[in-house]
């Protein structure tokens, strides 16, 4: 029987256009139905020089579904590459085309010898989710862009972390995950958001390593590149938030890329000494019991739910209840990533939960005993279940519509900081 | 169960007529994915001159050829609004036109009566061949993949 899925938390492959619109100058050209862009654009903080509005598209029909929209696509490349002032032009096939057995490879292959890199990546919605498409859109450029470098520069790190726009701190994260390398002594490189575009790309092949910062997205991708490029790589699988992590990353990070112990503590010391001085001078509030929930549940995808449970349980001390990871996880991953929900401080374990239907984690959620009102962080879905619990709720994941977020971010020793005063600025309103 | 195709050729090898410049259709009668010709059906003369008329629309805007029958060259938008219909009333039973170009208002029209245009150049038969197995396909819940 046909299952009903409710209230999932990702978007089809396509959605990897988003990815490409993070790519300064980068503009995807989509092989699709003519509704597909408009109903995979979220609506804010997604305009500016490329939005999908503009997105080239061949907005197939019943014509090109029998005879072939090789034609269309054809004229759609050659056309933008006119009229589109861009460094890169991804071609992103939809499902139609897909089912039909539109040779895209093919079509695209014959701008190879454009002025401008013209690839392709296979994104039909029956391929996965826009988590899987992000993985499409980098293993595209790894194998029809990037050549293997004969040097390496030493320290440069390429970093591998939060999908863009489905993440809405992903901007704010990657900057400063760059600023914390930076600071011990790595020049990091990343291939998105502002300033950051082909000659980042350009820049892949020579990196000493690269670091992916993810349960299990892009590490597809470092293997790839592994292989390829001859690029070894750094898998760390929790997002550091907060000092206690953050400060293992960094050593990890160091100890991997052979830098001076020494300096990597120097920065460490600095960092928290200024992290614990903002706790410390809040402790009243954290010391206050009515203040914050006695347990909590992350629903978010795994990046989010595992970064952000380890930073309320090993940060905060607050208790883990079910955490939920929405992200249709690749089954392949699941052990791991759920053995990582059992790594937390003062002996405490959380169970993490695969989960993408959105009815089944709020029953869940409504069974559980969270010894009081609970805590949830997730997406805007969740707000609602929330409220019936007199819970607090903070939208940290995809759908966002409770929070406007330009730069701002979550990671490492400022984000845990941010990330506490969102949650405190939602737990201590309960009281006004 | 049957359905009727019509055609706009000249020679019945090629599709090689637009809907404007077309002055009849051959129907081809299509049952699964066999199809034979059934019959040639001619343009009412007082049609192909009805919308000379031009109404301020500046029809075709100086392009010469077909658009006198509405929507043949799809140039203007305006061109051959309700020109197109006698031509849409003879083929009103048919499942399908396949014609060189259509114009977007001639589609429209046909789009209103469920008739699926597609203009292409190609063999009359390759656009049938591949018509007839689409419509199968579709009609059977088959999966539609091209082999």
């Amino acid at each position: 029987m046909a299952k009903l899925l409710d209230k999932q938390r990702y978007k089809c492959a396509l959605a990897a256009m988003q990815t490409v619109q993070a790519i300064d100058r980068a503009i995807p050209v989509l092989h699709s139905g003519p509704g597909c862009a408009q109903k995979l654009s979220d609506g804010t903080g997604s305009s500016g020089y490329f939005s999908p509005n503009i997105f080239p598209c061949t907005s197939i029909n019943e014509k090109d579904v029998v005879f072939g929209g090789v034609k269309k696509l054809h004229s759609t490349i050659d056309n933008a590459l006119k009229v589109i002032d861009a460094d890169m032009y991804v071609v992103l096939t939809g499902c139609i085309p897909e089912i039909v057995g539109d040779d895209t490879g093919e079509v695209v292959s014959e701008f190879a010898d454009s002025d401008k890199p013209v690839i392709y990546a296979p994104t039909a919605g029956f391929k996965g989710n826009n988590y899987k498409g992000h993985e499409q859109v980098v293993v595209a450029i790894i194998d029809q862009y990037l050549e293997k470098a004969e040097a390496r520069q030493k320290g440069l790190v390429n970093i591998w972390a939060d999908v863009p726009y489905q993440d809405l701190y992903w901007l704010g994260n990657l900057r400063e995950l760059e600023n914390l390398l930076k600071e011990i002594g790595l020049t990091p490189n990343t291939i998105f958001g502002y300033n950051r575009g082909i000659d980042n790309i350009n820049k892949i092949p020579y990196a000493e390593f690269n670091l992916v910062i993810s349960p299990w997205v892009s590490l597809k991708n470092a293997k790839k590149m592994e292989r390829k490029l001859g690029i070894p790589y750094l898998h760390y699988k929790t997002l550091p938030i907060g000092a206690f992590e953050t400060s293992k990353f960094l050593r990890e990070v160091g100890k991997y890329a052979n830098l001076d112990e020494n300096k990597v503590e120097e920065v460490i010391a600095e960092h928290e000494k200024y992290y614990y001085y903002l706790i410390e001078r809040y402790a009243d509030l954290f010391l206050e019991n009515r203040v914050i929930n006695k347990q909590f549940s992350v629903v978010a995808d795994a990046h989010y739910a595992l970064g952000i449970t380890k930073f309320l349980t090993n940060d905060l001390g607050l208790i883990p209840a079910k955490q939920f990871i929405t992200d249709d996880t690749p089954k392949e991953y699941r052990e791991a990533i759920a053995e990582e929900f059992k790594e937390l401080n003062y002996g405490l374990q959380a169970e993490a939960v695969f989960e993408t239907d959105g009815y089944k984690i709020h029953e869940a959620i409504k069974e559980h005993d969270y010894h009081g009102y609970p805590l949830i962080l997730g997406g805007y879905y969740d707000k609602e279940v929330t409220e019936d619990l007199s819970g607090n709720f903070l939208n940290i994941s995809w759908p966002v519509n409770d929070k406007v977020v330009f730069d701002d971010f979550i990671v490492g020793y400022t984000g845990g900081i941010r990330l506490i005063e969102d949650i405190y600025t939602v737990a201590v309103q309960r009281f006004n | 169960m049957a359905y009727l195709i019509a055609v706009a050729s000249s020679d019945e090898v090629n599709v090689d007529l637009t809907f404007g410049a077309a002055e009849g259709f051959t129907i081809y009668e299509v049952e699964g994915t066999s199809y034979r010709k059934k019959e040639y059906r001619q343009v009412p003369n007082e049609s192909n001159s009805a919308d000379v008329g031009g109404n301020g629309y500046g029809c075709g805007g100086g392009n010469e050829a077909g658009c006198g029958t509405g929507g043949g060259c799809g140039a203007g938008g305006g061109c051959g609004h309700g020109g197109a219909q006698p031509k849409v009333e003879l083929i009103s039973d048919c499942r399908s036109l396949v014609c060189k170009k259509i114009g977007f208002q001639a589609q429209k029209q046909l789009e209103k009566k469920q008739i699926a245009s597609f203009d292409v150049s190609c063999s009359v038969e390759d656009a049938l061949t591949k018509i007839s197995t689409y419509f199968d396909k579709l009609d059977n819940h088959k999966p539609y993949r091209r082999a």
